[in-house]
């Protein structure tokens, strides 16, 4: 047994090492191997453990108590006879009721059935109806992989029962995994299910509810669906005829819900089209296409009618990146391409636009199999933006409450009704204060032309949403007159909006009002006051005016810190805004402390987490970045990006910048196809939430895909898209913002390299100029510019000019990124280049 | 089992009373309960815990303690009944056949919660303070900031303990027979 003393030493070690990263562990390891090979041996141990306990306590623990009430309802029916069975004992339970082990006893032969009876005393009369469907459904499908129906009848006491073929055997999912299945065997196991599924469709059954549990694997390999517990005839019902049904409170379990089981649309065949992708994703994958961000039915329900399923090869390559198994990288390779295209067919969210039936989608992965090409093809950049814009009309609040109809298994506790109170208590709080400035607001909205909402036929929602605001803007001094309180409300949501919208001098405009009625209302040293300067700070920031920000910051930051625990989320936010200041201004190891402080602040104070926490999280992918590090960089801004999508708001601009950040890094790391697929999503999530004309956001983005496009040589593509973000960025924003020094440089390089050197000189030199202006004298984007004019002047043969510029370029960019950083071997490249360039000029000199 | 230490003798004369409630509310559930619902181990101790409180008038003050004590009851209970099932099951000719998730074998191995039990009772001479937090967390169902609530420790403190709990017990069970 372990000593006092020695546990207390694992503790702590644990406890620094499980906040570490592979190599920092091994590095800790070794260490304390070197004074202490028992403990460094229980830490290792402990480690291995700690990565693959998560959810090991609960399952066991849960396991248990399930039993233990299974028990309880099951001992009664033990023993008793039903027709010529008897129940030997409980199997499991299932949506509608409990499923026994039986046996036959009439002595004609050993025969063991499954027997399926209605749990409840007292059934109720939809139940009974929905079981005797059941009945009837099942009676017509005979199928080798469909489980038979025996017997059915109602005991004397008026339980309806089943009799069905008892299927040893695991399911599908699990059997795959054990027997070590490789695709082309998966993939067959999927046509059986698909068979079986076709043979019900042509009885005018679906069966709605298909998942693994759903469908087993006998020892021998033969398929068997289970339980078309909740299939309804198509067509025509003993009572009438309906040709489409529609869901009633089914027992299905969120994660297979179909959009339009949640949309409460019509059900059809396409439903098990859906469900169909879902096993065929889990098949490849062993994962399910979606990450549900917690338990409630809302995110559920947003999920499954919003979000993009994860491409089955992704799903697996990130298996292969975090767990470093080569065979899942293997896996991934096999699965890009036609079966990733196969599983999103089969998964899209609209009916129409999946595989028209279950023998389409078989008839692709049986192409597939005989290496033929398929028919599914990769959505479209240009569906997938407008799919975002209608996103935003989806009423989520609604399908919730369908998915809550839908989803039986819910116990409300004690816990949630509590956390459901605490929660409208802080609502009513906000709502008062929030009140007047909504009623505003929709004043202000409801004047709007109602035409101008329909946005996504070119123009952008930005600009309907700026002229409300500038009405808005200029009502808000008389209709507040006398009442500041309301007056500086109102301007600081003013300015937040024009901030977001990228419309930068009216932010500053509102916001400076703003933070003059406060300072006469409170006072500078009011927490109320700090809140809303660091609003204005943050505004001077996005204006490139960093020199400003930051002392307005700094004091807001100490005032909002004296008033912890309140307003931890402000405070979270100002101090994030601190840190990009710094970072902006080339302080990266200050502004990566700021960003772990946000994500301290956030974890300590705000439970249930605050956005500003994943925004810090892609911040620190910057400051990786800064460093040279790409790899911690693109894990960063991962990792913002899955924080974002966990978030219950949908938060298309973050998540925009987050994949817009992934795709520079992955440009500077040359894998260009991925990084000009990156890139245009983002480029549409701005575009639909910003508007067209937006200088922050949407133009900087155009300058990337140039720079992307003068990489691949696509000059004049590029040409056209920097010269339109330049006429955006100089309309727009002050001269002198680092975007638009970016952009001068990238048009600068496009002339260069299509042979207009001359012409492309001014650009870089004002590129520079703006650089030397903006960032720290030795920050990387100054030797960046500097290095980009050097290679411009050394094609003009200005080789004395282009020397110096080159020279120490290549050195502060090996000071900031380190000297594998594809821009510091790029300066070491134009480096040689100049000097290959001048021995070649006066060689030809003396030649002369 | 011994009380947990710092119990008031008047909370831990309700110990049989708690494991009477729970396997009472555990039958009930079934009952009255539409099929297809299933009973958290958590709602268990929640609606335990509340008839209790609710009963005896108890003062606020004591909700901690209290729900304390039936993580504790909770875990004797599930434990008790893994016992009972593995005894009955010594005798019989066992087919074993999994069906998923929805259709359940009910319960697992039994002897799982047993040794889960057995490692606790290990950990507790090392760290007592780990196994409460354990029967917190994962008995009860609290959440790290409930739990922290419960034993006056801040939320990172539950979390960086509850981690090493965890992980100290896997690393005890990984060696059982599964």
């Amino acid at each position: 047994m372990i000593d006092a003393q020695d546990w207390g030493r694992l503790k702590e070690l644990f406890i620094s090492a499980s906040e570490m990263d592979a190599a920092e562990r091994r590095e800790l390891l070794d260490g304390v191997a070197a004074d202490d090979p028992g403990i460094a041996a229980r830490l290792g141990t402990l480690l291995d453990a700690h990565d693959r306990s998560g959810g090991f306590l609960e399952d066991r623990v849960a396991r248990e108590a399930e039993a233990m009430i299974e028990e309880a309802a099951s001992s009664a029916w033990i023993g008793r006879r039903l027709g010529a069975y008897a129940i030997v004992r409980l199997l499991g339970r299932g949506g509608m009721g409990m499923v026994f082990l039986g046996e036959r006893v009439d002595g004609s032969f050993v025969k063991h059935v499954a027997v399926k009876v209605v749990g409840a005393p007292v059934a109720s009369e939809s139940l009974l109806r929905r079981f005797a469907v059941e009945r009837q459904t099942l009676a017509q499908l005979e199928h080798p992989n469909i489980a038979r129906l025996l017997d059915g009848g109602a005991t004397p006491d008026g339980f309806p029962y089943l009799v069905m073929e008892y299927v040893p055997g695991e399911p599908i999912d699990r059997h795959c995994e054990l027997h070590g299945l490789d695709v082309d065997a998966r993939l067959r196991l999927f046509l059986d299910v698909c068979g079986a599924v076709e043979h019900a469709h042509r009885n005018l059954v679906v069966h709605r509810d298909l998942k693994p549990s759903n469908i087993l694997v006998t020892p021998d390999g033969t398929v068997k669906l289970l339980d078309f517990g909740i299939a309804k005839l198509l067509e025509i019902e003993p009572g009438g005829a309906a040709d489409r049904t529609r869901t009633q409170a089914a027992a299905v379990a969120p994660g297979y819900a179909t959009p339009e089981q949640v949309r409460r649309e019509p059900i059809t065949t396409s439903c098990d089209v859906y469900t169909l992708g879902l096993l065929l994703h889990r098949l490849l994958t062993g994962e399910h296409p979606y990450t549900f961000p917690d338990t409630s039915l809302a995110a559920a329900a947003r999920v499954i009618c919003d979000e993009a399923p994860e491409r089955p090869s992704d799903a697996l390559a990130r298996r292969a990146r975090s767990d470093g198994d080569p065979s899942a990288a293997r896996r991934a390779r096999r699965l890009r391409g036609d079966l990733d295209n196969i599983v999103l067919t089969a998964l899209r969210k609209e009916p129409s636009r999946r595989y028209s039936s279950v023998d389409a989608l078989a008839a692709d992965v049986r192409r597939h199999l005989d290496g033929l090409p398929v028919q599914a093809r990769g959505d479209s950049v240009a569906y997938r933006a407008a799919k975002f814009v209608r996103r935003h009309r989806v009423p989520v609040a609604a399908a919730a409450v369908v998915l809550l109809s839908l989803v039986v298994g819910i116990v409300a506790t004690a816990r949630q009704a509590e956390r459901a109170r605490h929660e409208a208590r802080l609502a009513n709080e906000q709502r008062d204060r929030a009140e007047a400035m909504s009623t505003f607001l929709q004043g202000m909205l409801g004047a709007a032309d109602a035409s101008a909402y329909s946005a996504g036929r070119g123009r952008g929602v930005a600009t309907t949403v700026a002229e409300v605001l500038d009405r808005a803007a200029e009502r808000a001094g008389t209709d507040f007159k006398g009442r500041p309180e309301a007056e500086a409300a109102i301007r600081t949501t003013l300015g937040k909006t024009y901030r977001t919208l990228g419309i930068l001098d009216a932010s500053e405009t509102q916001l400076r009002r703003a933070v003059e009625l406060e300072r006469r209302l409170v006072g500078e040293h009011d927490p109320e006051f700090a809140d809303t300067s660091a609003w204005l700070a943050a505004t001077l920031a996005a204006k490139g005016k960093a020199d400003e920000a930051e002392p307005i910051l700094r004091d807001a930051v100490a005032i909002l810190r004296a008033s912890l625990p309140e307003r931890a989320g402000r405070l979270a936010m100002a101090v994030n805004e601190l840190g990009l200041v710094r970072w902006s201004r080339g302080d990266a190891a200050g502004a990566e402390t700021l960003f772990l402080e946000v994500i301290d602040l956030t974890r300590r104070y705000v439970p249930g987490g605050h956005p500003v926490a994943a925004a810090a999280l892609g911040n620190l992918g910057l400051v990786r970045d800064a460093h040279g590090d790409l790899d911690g960089a693109i894990r960063f801004y991962r990792e913002a990006l899955a924080a974002l999508k966990a978030l219950p708001e949908s938060k298309p601009v973050e998540i925009a910048i987050s994949t817009a950040n992934i795709a520079t890094a992955l440009r500077l790391r040359g894998q260009y196809d991925e990084s000009e697929r990156l890139a245009r999503e983002s480029l549409d999530l701005f575009t639909a939430a910003l508007g067209a004309d937006n200088a922050t956001f949407v133009a900087p983005s155009w300058t990337n895909l140039a720079e992307l496009h003068r990489l691949e040589g696509r000059f004049a593509d590029a040409e056209r898209e920097v010269d339109g973000a330049l006429a955006t960025l100089h309309a727009k924003l002050p001269p002198e913002h680092p975007m638009t020094a970016w952009a001068e440089g990238v048009r600068g390089m496009i002339l260069t390299d299509t042979g207009r050197a001359a012409a492309g000189e001014p650009s870089l030199r004002r590129a520079l100029e703006l650089a030397r202006h903006i960032f720290a004298p030795r920050d990387r984007r100054t030797a960046l510019a500097a290095i980009q004019l050097g290679h411009c002047l050394t094609v003009e043969r200005k080789f004395g000019d282009a020397e110096p510029l080159l020279v120490d370029g290549a050195r502060d960019l090996e000071a900031a990124l380190g000297p594998d950083h594809p821009r510091t071997r790029l300066a070491r490249t134009w480096i040689a280049e100049l000097k290959a360039q001048e021995n070649a000029a006066h060689g030809r000199s003396t030649y002369r | 089992m011994d009380p947990p230490a710092g119990s008031p003798g008047s909370l831990n004369a309700l110990v049989p009373e708690i494991y009477d409630e729970l396997r009472r509310i555990a039958s009930r559930a079934m009952r009255h309960q539409p099929a297809g619902h299933t009973l958290q181990p958590t709602a268990l101790v929640h609606e335990a815990y509340l008839r209790l409180a609710g009963a005896r008038r108890l003062d606020a003050s004591d909700r901690p303690k209290l729900l304390s004590l039936a993580a504790r009851v909770m875990r004797q209970v599930l434990v008790d009944h893994a016992r009972a099932r593995r005894s009955a099951k010594r005798g019989g000719d066992e087919i074993r056949v999994t069906l998923g998730p929805e259709i359940a074998d009910p319960g697992g191995p039994a002897y799982e919660l047993v040794s889960l039990d057995e490692a606790l009772t290990r950990l507790e001479a090392i760290d007592g303070r780990q196994v409460r937090i354990v029967e917190l967390r994962y008995v009860a169902g609290l959440s790290v900031e409930e739990v922290a609530g419960v034993l006056e420790l801040s939320p990172t403190t539950i979390k960086q303990e509850s981690a090493m709990a965890r992980a100290w017990l896997y690393a005890e069970l990984s060696g059982e027979s599964r």
